[in-house]
């Protein structure tokens, strides 16, 4: 008795960890299985929206796994690789500086999608992914809160180091949060080399009021009042528009050291066969589809990859910024220079 | 002594039945396999499995060696022992004195002590997110200070909760026979009811420390991010987004076994003699003078950030009385978030008091085995939810699909990490076996298990149904094990939070989180009042 106690999990647990190919996914042929991250697969979620429509057209069944956050999912696919085999077919959301992660799992090689053509220039930036949103991040302004504190809105991020900005401004955790990253990843490119990022970012662990795990905090403090400006979306403008803000009290900033973009894509994981593969190849090709492009705003409060759509009016009022090209830089580094450019600003850890 | 006899006390092979020798061990057999199923063969698959990830030129356990000297790591552990000490050194400075107070009222039976010791448990049953966004409806500047301020408030009221009760078991008589012989409060305090409450006290900031090693939501809600950063905060920067660097993410699960477990250990070894009748409250010589009310009045002022939260409960009870999809889907959440919360909590339960139970049986034949049994029980202590939940990912993926949702996993790893608080909970019941009524069962022709299931019943009883709620309470809030076991038709309250926060739907969000405390301090508050009213 006692031995079967101790046996039965360990033996279950070895055919868990051992038995397995990490390259071949263990997938039941008839379902196409797509991973993704939670709010495009729950309910009223952009994916969950279209997957009806899907089915019916490749008269397929279709299977959504929502799989936390971004980073999660691509954690997951990772863990999943190296013990199970990849779960899915087609991992959908993940964005340029998560790809390379993913990059070794996914098929390099498709073939060309329709609609491929009308693809916002720049946005394809390897083989193997597949754009279907971006979004150009900026500040966030709470204009009345701005005007009762006398501020000017920022013109550039460095502005934020000014004293009058200090406990003014919530950005995010460049480790954890994938708009965080974006800024990070920017301010490298626009700070001129090392010392420059690690004086700009010592500055700014000095003079913001948090720095978020996610953006869905960060965002939650600055409508609260806690903060007049949030690093965000563009699009945050056109959510508020078509909430009813007429007044246009919640504006994104242009700032003079221009933008950065963070496109979202979706890929076939490698190694797929026959009906799947090709299922896999039609479900990326309905992702940029019109149908599915034109859905896309108001479901995931992005902007499509596909040129030439009419937008919702609410995302007629949006500043055209200027924006720099999305890069594919490794993150690993500039985050080892960040976390010791703001450990060493906060000393006194009571900021 | 009212309620107890001479002979009563440790099982220690007095019972001397061999009925019960083989109940016990069976109980420990029994706990044993869980604790196998549970912690021992995932932590053996995870420390496999992140070998095979992103390996290196270098072995992996050299990674994590280097990883967790290296001057980030080692410095994050620095800080997460210094805020758990400050936080446990404040905390203790305000509990002591509470807890004397509430349990001399008590001692007393002054009206509303039961309502003041009932309050003390409330909040260690809210979950850390559900008093963090209270903390930040109340305004409170982010920084350590804020982080500080937070734990206190859950480990003030925890000490004072254990303090009360020891407290509150000092004979009237001694008092009395101590002033006798000229002694003024402070010689009561001095050689009475300090030496009394000496043992609980320190194991109960011992397991603060631990839970302040092990916080997550407070640090993350409140701290402002880095750098105040803790190593669970590290940890799960390790996992996410950026890069998968498990070298570094095994560091600082290290650390917080160092961390997190010594202080369980510690209060393992401090409880190795437990005290002879904890259950002895004797009548008060007079009656009683003075109320509790006030004493009340403060136990329920570390329960103001929740009722901040509380605050948002309008807009919940305007979403039920119409048929919208909140209603729905908020409906959903709660009954999974209750089901799964009511599983976990009683499968701690029942794991924990076979092991009170079979260590108390064996203790005389097997002393070995029932002191690792115990220690067994403190280890998830040391171990973050994630950690766990992810060896348990590895252990059983083969059998578990984690994109399919599995109720029974995220139940069995909650149930893990609710162990060594179930587990000390109850450790106590190890004293005061009432063996004369056993042995009177027994004569009357009772077989040993029944005999035994009468006698203990009764003693047990009130104490399980306090804990349940409390750890239900607990279980409720947890999210890490059902972010990786949950699907679409297994959303608790905790995850619908999380993701209509990130949905824009912020005031939602904030609804849901107090529909979410709501139910967290029912749990825990219901039950303990019930026993108080009792």
């Amino acid at each position: 008795m006692y031995r079967l106690w101790i046996w039965v999990p360990l033996g279950m647990s070895l055919v868990g960890c051992d038995g397995k190919n990490a390259e071949s996914p263990r997938i039941p042929a008839p379902e196409l299985r797509v991973a993704t991250y939670d709010t495009l697969a729950a309910p009223g979620g952009w994916l969950q929206a279209l997957a009806q429509e899907f089915e019916k057209s490749c008269g397929c069944s279709l299977k959504l796994l929502p799989s936390g956050d971004a980073g999660q999912m691509t954690a997951r696919a990772e863990l999943e690789a190296s013990s199970r085999g990849p779960s899915a077919h087609v991992f959908v959301g993940f964005d340029q500086n998560l790809w390379p992660r993913l990059r070794h799992l996914m098929d390099a090689e498709l073939p060309k999608l329709a609609g491929e053509g009308d693809l916002v220039p720049g946005l394809r930036i390897e083989s193997g992914f597949v754009p279907f949103d971006y979004g150009p991040l900026t500040l966030m302004a709470d204009t009345v809160a701005l005007e009762r504190l006398k501020l000017a809105p920022p013109r550039k991020l460095s502005d934020l180091l000014k004293p009058e900005y200090r406990k003014k401004f919530v950005l995010q955790d460049p480790r954890t949060s994938s708009p965080g990253l974006v800024l990070a990843l920017h301010t490298w490119t626009t700070a001129g080399g090392d010392a420059g990022f690690s004086k700009l970012w010592r500055g700014l662990a000095a003079s913001w009021l948090a720095l978020p795990s996610g953006w869905d905090e960060a965002y939650g403090l600055f409508l609260d009042g806690r903060a007049p400006l949030v690093w965000s979306y563009v699009t945050s403008q056109a959510y508020h528009a078509a909430q009813g803000d007429s007044s246009g009290r919640y504006r994104a900033l242009e700032l003079e050291d221009g933008h950065p973009v963070q496109v979202e894509g979706a890929a076939r994981l490698a190694g797929l066969t026959g009906v799947e593969r090709e299922r896999a190849g039609e479900f990326l090709e309905f992702l940029i589809s019109r149908r599915a492009q034109e859905l896309l705003p108001t479901l995931n409060w992005m902007l499509p990859a596909r040129e030439g759509l009419k937008l919702p009016p609410a995302f007629e009022g949006l500043p055209k910024l200027a924006t720099r090209p999305p890069a594919t830089l490794d993150p690993s580094h500039i985050l080892s220079r960040w976390t010791s450019a703001v450990r060493k600003a906060g000393s006194g850890r009571d900021r | 002594m009212i309620g107890t006899s001479r002979q009563d006390g440790r099982y220690a092979g007095a019972v001397g039945d061999e009925s019960l020798w083989r109940l016990g061990a069976l109980l420990l057999v029994g706990v044993s396999a869980y604790w196998i199923f549970a912690v021992g063969v995932p932590l053996l698959s995870l420390a496999r499995g992140v070998g095979r990830v992103g390996a290196g030129l270098e072995p992996f356990y050299q990674r994590v060696v280097m990883a967790a000297i290296s001057p980030e790591v080692a410095g994050v552990a620095a800080f997460t022992a210094w805020q758990a000490a400050w936080s446990v050194a404040i905390s203790a400075a305000l509990g002591l004195p509470l807890g004397i107070w509430v349990g001399a009222k008590m001692a007393a039976s002054a009206p509303g002590s039961r309502l003041a010791l009932a309050l003390l448990a409330a909040p260690f049953g809210v979950p850390s997110v559900v008093a963090g966004v209270g903390w930040l409806a109340l305004g409170l500047p982010f920084g350590v200070g804020a982080v500080v301020a937070a734990h206190v408030a859950f480990n003030a009221p925890w000490i004072a909760h254990w303090v009360a009760r020891a407290r509150a078991t000092v004979p009237a008589r001694q008092i009395e026979a101590v002033r006798t012989l000229g002694a003024g409060w402070a010689g009561v305090l001095r050689f009475v009811v300090i030496p009394a409450v000496r043992r609980p006290a320190l194991v109960a900031a011992l397991q603060s420390f631990s839970f302040c090693v092990m916080s997550f939501a407070l640090v993350t809600l409140l701290g402002g991010g880095p750098p105040v950063e803790t190593l669970e905060t590290a940890l799960v920067a390790s996992v996410r987004s950026a890069g998968l660097d498990l070298a570094a993410a095994s560091a600082c699960a290290l650390w917080q076994g160092v961390l997190g477990l010594a202080p369980w250990f510690a209060a393992l070894l401090l409880e190795r003699e437990p005290a002879a009748a904890t259950a002895s409250v004797e009548p008060p010589l007079q009656a009683p003078r003075s109320t509790a009310w006030l004493a009340a009045g403060g136990a329920a002022l570390f329960l103001v950030p929740v009722a901040a939260t509380l605050a948002r409960l309008p807009r919940v009870a305007g979403w039920l009385t119409l048929d919208g999809p909140e209603r729905a889907e908020l409906l959903s959440a709660a009954g999974v978030s209750v089901a799964l919360a009511g599983a976990s909590a009683a499968t701690a339960l029942a794991v924990a008091g076979a092991a009170v139970a079979g260590s108390a049986l064996c203790e005389s034949r097997a002393p070995f085995w029932a002191r690792a049994v115990s220690a067994a029980c403190a280890v998830p202590a040391g171990l973050s939810a994630l950690v766990l939940g992810l060896g348990f990912w590895f252990a059983y993926s083969g059998l578990v699909n984690p994109f399919e949702g599995s109720f029974w996993a995220i139940v069995t790893v909650q149930a893990a990490t609710l162990l060594p608080i179930a587990h000390r909970a109850l450790h106590g019941m190890k004293g005061g076996f009432p063996r004369a009524r056993y042995e009177i069962l027994r004569t009357l022709g009772a077989s040993a298990g029944k005999a035994w299931r009468l006698a203990e019943g009764p003693r047990w009883r009130p104490a399980v149904l306090v804990l349940a709620g409390m750890l239900a309470a607990l279980a409720l809030g947890e999210l890490a094990a059902v972010t990786l076991f949950y699907s679409e038709r297994l959303v608790p309250l905790s995850l619908l939070v999380a993701r209509w926060a990130a949905r824009h739907r912020v005031e939602d969000a904030r609804a849901a989180a107090a529909l979410l405390g709501l139910l967290c301090v029912a749990l825990a508050a219901v039950p303990a009042l019930r026993r108080a009213r009792s």
